[in-house]
């Protein structure tokens, strides 16, 4: 299965500019960090259900958005009770926010300390569990309907440095290597009889443990080796023949206008008027 | 022209140096051939005429290096980089994009060409490579060879004075070696392009007849320099150097060729030599003996497999196979690169399933199709050896890397080391137990690779590409050791595009051509048969070959090993 990487489909996303569709999803997940109300981020995740719809957005890689939004719940739980106290309510009352819904542990606690859940805490968890998965569906869908070498022409273009853009390439270039590696490392382990059927979560560091050594190691190897490979294919000699042309159209233009005019009219009721705060 | 003084350099961090006393030019528009062992000094020699050493590979380099007049310590790597490109022996370090056609414009772009040179180059270089049509395709997604011709195709492309390859042709199928050996030696004649290409031996014949100039290198000396004749008819330095010589030069010199301007290195000219040889005489009749293979039961059956990868469309990569093999047998697989081959062995481990239902895959009597078969206990019965080394090994030391498997299959601690300590000792390399695995050769990746395998006492044994990128004593190293398992009752696939190899050690061979097994039978038969073999991009050794265009003295057309040819001419010359 290929992951994170663009895969051919005759969709609107797919022959949407490359540049325009950035704007559009930064747009999106400026909104999407900003808001901590659940009601316009829930707006958020339904736009980017319909996009993911529309693009034919690969079902398999609903499982990175399972695996992301599990990992956040219990990152969460580890941390939400120690968001108690702070202070970002500006909406609600505060004395609504700070009333205590649970105690986990009692003042005077050892180490720990007086711990508890509040209203606040649990409706921020709420704003974020509903932005997780808009980023990563809209960010998805970028990855998968956009060649990663379209966007970048359409960046030298636009006259951005090719040195930015290269670097940039790069390490875009890397996230799917890397989980090409680790594929390839697991399919070893497997052929020698590694399993990692366990509920052990000590059991399963120690299993997986054998992977950080050679994926760490290829990882400085194939960064040095890239650089150097780059070097001696003249990188970074001279002007850079720009190899296609684009031109945005009006659709593109609208796009563009709406995108970053909702980013400001956003902007200027969240700080005026606490619009999408808790 | 290239003019290299170098009076030593050794790496940082190392007390042995790695290059001495090299001094030599290398005259425009020559091509020349740079030979020796595995760890001889040949890539680290590359290296420094770009000028990635010492600038990136950090070491002393006492001496100087000029590539096309540019001093490599007054000019970056970049800028010699317009002079002189260099194809790199592992590919995957030189793709730089994330589809073939992005990958292959990346340097005549990064040259400023005019746009419409630019696309006209990258369809000129992808079409020498073979790789037309593979435009819009993920480098990562593809064969080990096409990667390799993807990588010559990005500097084919650049069209730089020099190019230098550093074992460019070791990933590829036979005919793939041809056609990018012609491709070469064609920019040479039209361009003028020097070329300079480093080889360790397994790929001799295709080299020999496609360079006017051999250097040989050992211990990071030039100790010959000169014709591809006079060295090869320098037997005791052949011998010293351990070096593999044109199989119809090994024969001519077996039988006594004196004069080293007449020492035969093509099957055209071997066929002439024999001629002279002969006088018209004939060789006598041979009736060989019917040695049917043995076949015991059988350990795979394979029925209507089916493989596509996901994609839009599917890359349909097994079209049907059906399938035999039988208990003890020691069998090649081979094909051009992207024909199936390493797929088939990834589903026979359990490692990919079968895309259609009514697949059916048994190993040793149990049903590797069914996807509640686990991988593990797949490999009681089966296992799989991967192509490149680096893929398999992930141990930090050499004893903790063939312990993992025998640990994972539950053994005590002293069965554990008793047969680690065997699998080691197989191939000689029980004494760098404690070595650290990155820092190996790549000969002694592979031993270990195969080490930690074998140690795991499988029935049925897939090698992938054994012998890619080792020299020739190596290459017959691995397939001894793979000869005795078999002996002892292993059954043994090797998959390879080493011809010789398969020719001298195999008892049948399975040939497949785009997801499908299109010759199956004993080796001497299927290597008998050149036209077939040339639809999947194969060819018969080259003594093979000399024994079919020399049908009309007598010799039979499926001779297999230059012992064999010699033999026949010493006991039916007539």
């Amino acid at each position: 299965m290929v992951f994170l990487e663009y895969q051919w489909r005759d969709t609107f996303f797919h022959r949407l500019n490359p540049v325009v569709k950035a704007v559009l999803f930064i747009s999106i997940s400026i909104l999407n960090t900003l808001w901590l109300d659940t009601r316009l981020t829930s707006i958020l995740l339904l736009i980017a259900i319909v996009f993911a719809y529309i693009g034919k957005y690969p079902k398999q890689w609903l499982t990175i958005i399972y695996i992301m939004m599990i990992t956040f719940v219990i990152t969460s739980l580890l941390i939400l009770p120690y968001l108690g106290t702070t202070a970002v309510y500006k909406v609600y009352p505060e004395e609504l926010m700070h009333r205590i819904i649970f105690v986990i542990t009692p003042e005077g606690t050892p180490l720990i300390g007086y711990v508890y859940l509040t209203v606040g805490s649990i409706v921020w968890l709420l704003a974020r569990l509903v932005s997780i998965p808009t980023l990563l569906l809209v960010w998805g869908m970028f990855i998968y309907s956009t060649k990663v070498s379209d966007f970048f022409e359409q960046l030298l273009n636009l006259k951005v440095p090719f040195l930015i853009i290269f670097t940039v390439r790069a390490a875009y270039r890397f996230i799917p290597i890397m989980i090409r590696k680790i594929n390839t490392i697991m399919s070893a382990q497997k052929l020698r009889g590694f399993e990692a059927k366990t509920k052990n979560p000590i059991t399963l560091v120690k299993k997986y443990a054998p992977i950080t050594y050679p994926l760490a190691s290829y990882l400085v190897t194939i960064v040095d080796q890239v650089s150097i490979s780059t070097k001696t294919r003249a990188f970074g000699s001279g002007n850079v023949t720009i190899l296609k042309d684009f031109k945005f159209t009006i659709s593109d233009y609208l796009i563009c206008s709406c995108s970053i005019s909702a980013v400001v009219i956003a902007l200027y009721l969240l700080l005026v008027y606490n619009v999408g705060m808790i | 022209m290239i003019v290299l003084n170098i009076k030593s350099f050794r790496y940082l961090h190392e007390d042995k140096l790695t290059l001495k006393d090299i001094r030599l030019k290398i005259r425009e528009g020559s091509v020349t051939a740079l030979l020796g062992e595995t760890g001889s000094g040949k890539t680290t020699l590359i290296l420094t005429l770009n000028g990635v050493i010492p600038r990136y590979r950090v070491g002393m380099l006492d001496g100087n290096v000029v590539c096309d007049g540019l001093d490599t310590k007054d000019h970056d790597t970049e800028e010699i980089a317009r002079h002189i490109g260099i194809v790199f022996d592992d590919p995957t370090t030189q793709i730089v994009s994330l589809t073939v056609e992005e990958d292959v414009t990346f340097g005549p772009a990064n040259l400023g060409l005019p746009r419409e040179e630019v696309w006209r180059r990258v369809e000129e270089s992808l079409e020498a490579v073979r790789l037309k049509g593979f435009n819009q395709r993920n480098p990562m997604e593809l064969s080990g060879g096409e990667q390799q011709r993807l990588s010559i195709a990005g500097i084919l492309a650049m069209r730089p004075k020099i190019i230098v390859m550093d074992e460019p042709i070791a990933f590829l199928d036979p005919i793939g070696k041809s056609e990018v050996l012609s491709v070469i030696k064609e920019l040479n004649e039209k361009y003028k392009t020097t070329i300079l290409i480093s080889e360790s031996g397994s790929d001799i014949e295709r080299i020999a007849e496609n360079v006017d100039r051999i250097l040989l290198i050992r211990d990071g000396e030039i100790i010959a320099d000169g014709a591809p004749r006079e060295i090869f008819a320098n037997q005791e330095l052949i011998k010293r150097t351990r070096l593999r010589i044109p199989q119809v030069a090994e024969l001519a010199l077996r039988l006594g060729i004196s004069d080293p301007n007449s020492l035969p290195l093509s099957v055209r000219e071997g066929y002439e030599y024999l001629i002279r040889l002969f006088k018209k005489r004939k060789i006598k009749r041979i009736v060989r003996e019917e040695r049917p293979i043995s076949r015991k039961k059988p350990i795979i059956e394979i029925k209507n497999l089916h493989y596509a990868y996901p994609g839009v469309p599917p890359i349909e990569a097994l079209r049907g196979v059906n399938l035999t093999i039988y208990d003890g047998e020691m069998l090649g697989l081979i094909g051009q690169n992207g024909s199936g081959k390493t797929t088939l062995s990834y589903i026979l481990v359990g490692l990919l399933r079968p895309t259609n239902p009514d697949a059916q895959v048994i190993v040793d009597g149990i049903d590797v199709a069914n996807k509640k078969t686990t991988v593990r206990e797949i490999i009681n019965h089966i296992n799989y050896v991967f192509q490149n080394p680096k893929n398999q090994l992930f141990s930090q030391t050499v004893i903790e890397e063939v312990r993992y498997g025998l640990r994972n299959q539950g053994l005590s601690d002293e069965e554990v080391d008793r047969k680690a300590k065997e699998a080691l000792d197989l191939f000689e390399i029980g004494e760098s137990k404690d070595s650290d695995v990155e820092s190996l050769p790549l000969n002694m990746k592979t031993f270990l690779a195969m080490a930690s395998t074998i140690a795991m006492d499988p029935k049925v044994l897939i090698i992938d590409e054994p012998t890619t990128g080792l020299d020739w004593d190596s290459s017959r190293k691995v397939a001894k050791v793979l000869k005795r398992l078999n002996e002892k009752g292993k059954t043994i696939i090797m998959i390879t595009h080493n011809m010789e190899l398969v020719a001298e050690f195999t008892d049948r061979l399975l040939v497949m051509n785009n997801g499908r097994i299109i010759m199956d039978g004993p080796t001497r038969d299927v290597l008998r048969q050149p036209e077939k073999l040339r639809e999947a991009y194969l060819e018969p050794p080259q003594i093979t070959r000399l024994s079919q265009i020399a049908e009309d003295l007598g010799f039979p057309s499926d001779v297999l090993t230059v012992d064999e040819m010699h033999a026949i001419i010493n006991k039916n010359m007539v």
